[in-house]
């Protein structure tokens, strides 16, 4: 038996960190809105058995992402059509080292964006990752490892990501800091 | 681990979800149900099929029951031109390019019977919730004339001067355009009229208190109480609104300050240069929709043109097709059961079962409505 009141307190309490998380994966608010929506819709659909799940959130955060990744490779003509409609999201209110960092996550490949968002934005394990995507731990591992190298340069210029290759010339100064691969970079912002 | 580049996600991602807006949670319990029961529906449609098809045609339909994929109209016909669920398919009336009131079999867009031969325009065809009546506007005099053919055949009734019929949900009355007859140097503004189809009396709904503001009506559509009209018009200056008109309390359909109207917001991204180039009432309250984006260069400067469902505060519900850009897209009809979506897009006849991926069915039409 489905209960409408549970599942309104679960969806109130989640939407719109989902929203957020599933945003930080498709780099798309539209897209985030719509997939989380739908992905809500199923868990109501089948409320009698996610109810009882011990994570619902992790759940509609899966299918949510599914979602996207099914819309997108099934209409790749729609989204073709979309990046020549749809403007930029609107950032206002968004401080702008977030807004560099869904560019740069944009950029890299949807496993690889999937699993840093699970990591340092949801704050899962490398474990509960692979559990999550069904993915080995190795493969998170290497997908984090990748997608931080690969996100690395569209970051060079960006506060919180500071990831900069020494040059020849470069020393670790006082403020130096921790990239995002764990080296250790000259912040000169 | 790079605590700095967490932080800086984490306090961005906070922000950006207290911007979010999320539908009310009745809202997607509610998609949910219609989810439930659309799934329902195509798994009929699929024993149906594999009973009478084969494989083949079970395939087909399989291929289309993914209702959160996004359909693309674009990329031409996606299936046979039977479709999906054909068992339980209402009928289709249409009005052809040669100006013939026509009615369709549903199943192969072949016209299998023929209401009126010619001298019906092209625009819109109306039918009474019955099904047993047919409205539409013919070519006599300067303004159209509003006439009824049952749907069964049989001898044409004139109602009156207009075009575009609408008739309401429970059959009593019908919404028309009418554009007064004027000499050519004088620009006549086109009018709304509900009439009583019993009585003959009838509301007149100028577009505003200064004439000169209004363009053209493309659409009238009925809110399922009947007390609102949806009215898809252009202004003077070229742009398109969709209009919702509560008849109780309007004295024109241009929504402005008094007017007892107001306009479906555009939402969404570049919402400030879109418009809804049409739209209309679907029964469950919600609105089928044309969102054109974007307008600042006329025809030549359409970017999008998407086929929505949107709620009445323009809240985007399901994304139903792209469009051409170089097409008028018309005829936007629900049918009563709420399960199919129909459209032109310029002379090809789209259909779509629970907003799912829309199939060319036929070509050559001016007009189509569900009966």
């Amino acid at each position: 038996m489905r209960d409408p009141a549970t599942f309104d307190a679960f969806y109130s309490g989640s939407v719109r960190r989902v929203t957020g998380q599933v945003y930080a994966m498709t780099g798309s608010r539209a897209e985030a809105e719509d997939c989380v929506a739908e992905a809500y819709a199923r868990a109501w659909q089948r409320w009698d058995k996610v109810s009882g799940y011990g994570d619902p959130e992790a759940w509609v955060r899966t299918v949510a992402y599914r979602v996207s990744v099914s819309a997108w490779r099934k209409a790749a003509n729609m989204r073709v059509a979309h990046r020549r409609q749809w403007a930029p999201d609107d950032t206002r209110g968004l401080s702008p080292d977030y807004v560099a960092i869904i560019a740069a996550l944009r950029k890299i490949p949807p496993r690889q964006r999937q699993a840093i968002v699970l990591h340092h934005l949801v704050g899962l394990s490398v474990e509960e990752i692979a559990r999550e995507t069904g993915a080995a731990a190795g493969t998170v591992k290497a997908r984090l490892s990748r997608g931080r190298q690969a996100m690395a340069p569209y970051l060079a210029d960006s506060e919180p990501a500071l990831n900069r290759k020494p040059g020849p010339d470069a020393k670790p100064g006082p403020d130096a800091k921790p990239g995002l691969n764990g080296t250790e970079v000259a912040c000169d912002a | 681990m790079p605590e700095e580049f967490s932080v800086s996600l984490r306090a961005g991602s906070a922000d950006f979800a207290a911007s979010v807006k999320p539908a009310a949670p009745a809202a997607i319990r509610a998609r949910g149900n219609r989810r439930r029961r659309r799934q329902a529906l195509t798994a009929a449609a699929l024993a149906f099929a594999i009973a009478v098809g084969g494989a083949g045609t079970a395939y087909a339909s399989l291929g289309r029951s993914g209702l959160a994929a996004a359909p693309v109209t674009g990329r031409g016909p996606s299936a046979p031109p039977s479709g999906p669920g054909g068992a339980g398919r209402p009928g289709i009336v249409a009005v052809t390019d040669r100006g013939a009131l026509v009615v369709l079999d549903p199943l192969t867009g072949i016209a299998r019977k023929i209401l009126v031969r010619g001298d019906v325009l092209p625009g819109t065809v109306s039918v009474s919730p019955d099904g047993r009546t047919v409205y539409f506007a013919a070519g006599h005099g300067c303004t159209g004339m509003i006439e009824s053919v049952p749907t069964a055949g049989g001898r044409v009734s004139v109602i009156a001067p207009g075009v575009r019929p609408a008739v309401s949900p429970d059959g009593t009355r019908l919404a028309f355009v009418r554009t007064p007859c004027r000499p050519s140097a004088t620009v006549a503004s086109p009018e709304v009229v509900v009439r009583d189809l019993a009585g003959g009396g009838e509301t007149v709904l100028p577009a505003a208190s200064r004439p000169s503001s209004a363009g053209m009506v493309a659409e009238l559509s009925w809110s399922p109480d009947g007390r609102r009209l949806l009215v898809s018009a252009s202004r003077s200056n070229g742009y398109w609104v969709l209009a919702q008109v509560d008849l109780a309390a309007a004295r024109y359909y241009l929504p402005s300050a008094g007017s007892g109207g107001s306009a479906v917001p555009v939402t969404g991204p570049d919402a400030a240069h879109s418009y809804y180039r049409g739209g209309v009432f679907l029964p469950g309250g919600d609105l089928f929709v044309d969102r054109v984006c974007c307008s600042d260069d006329g025809a030549a400067g359409v970017t999008s043109n998407l086929l929505w469902e949107i709620d009445p505060s323009g809240r985007f519900v399901h994304r139903v097709a792209i469009g051409w850009l170089d097409r008028d897209h018309t005829s936007l009809d629900g049918d009563p059961s709420g399960h199919w979506l129909l459209y032109l897009s310029g002379p090809d006849l789209f259909l779509s079962l629970g907003g799912a991926a829309p199939f060319k069915l036929t070509t050559g039409l001016g007009a189509a409505a569900w009966i």
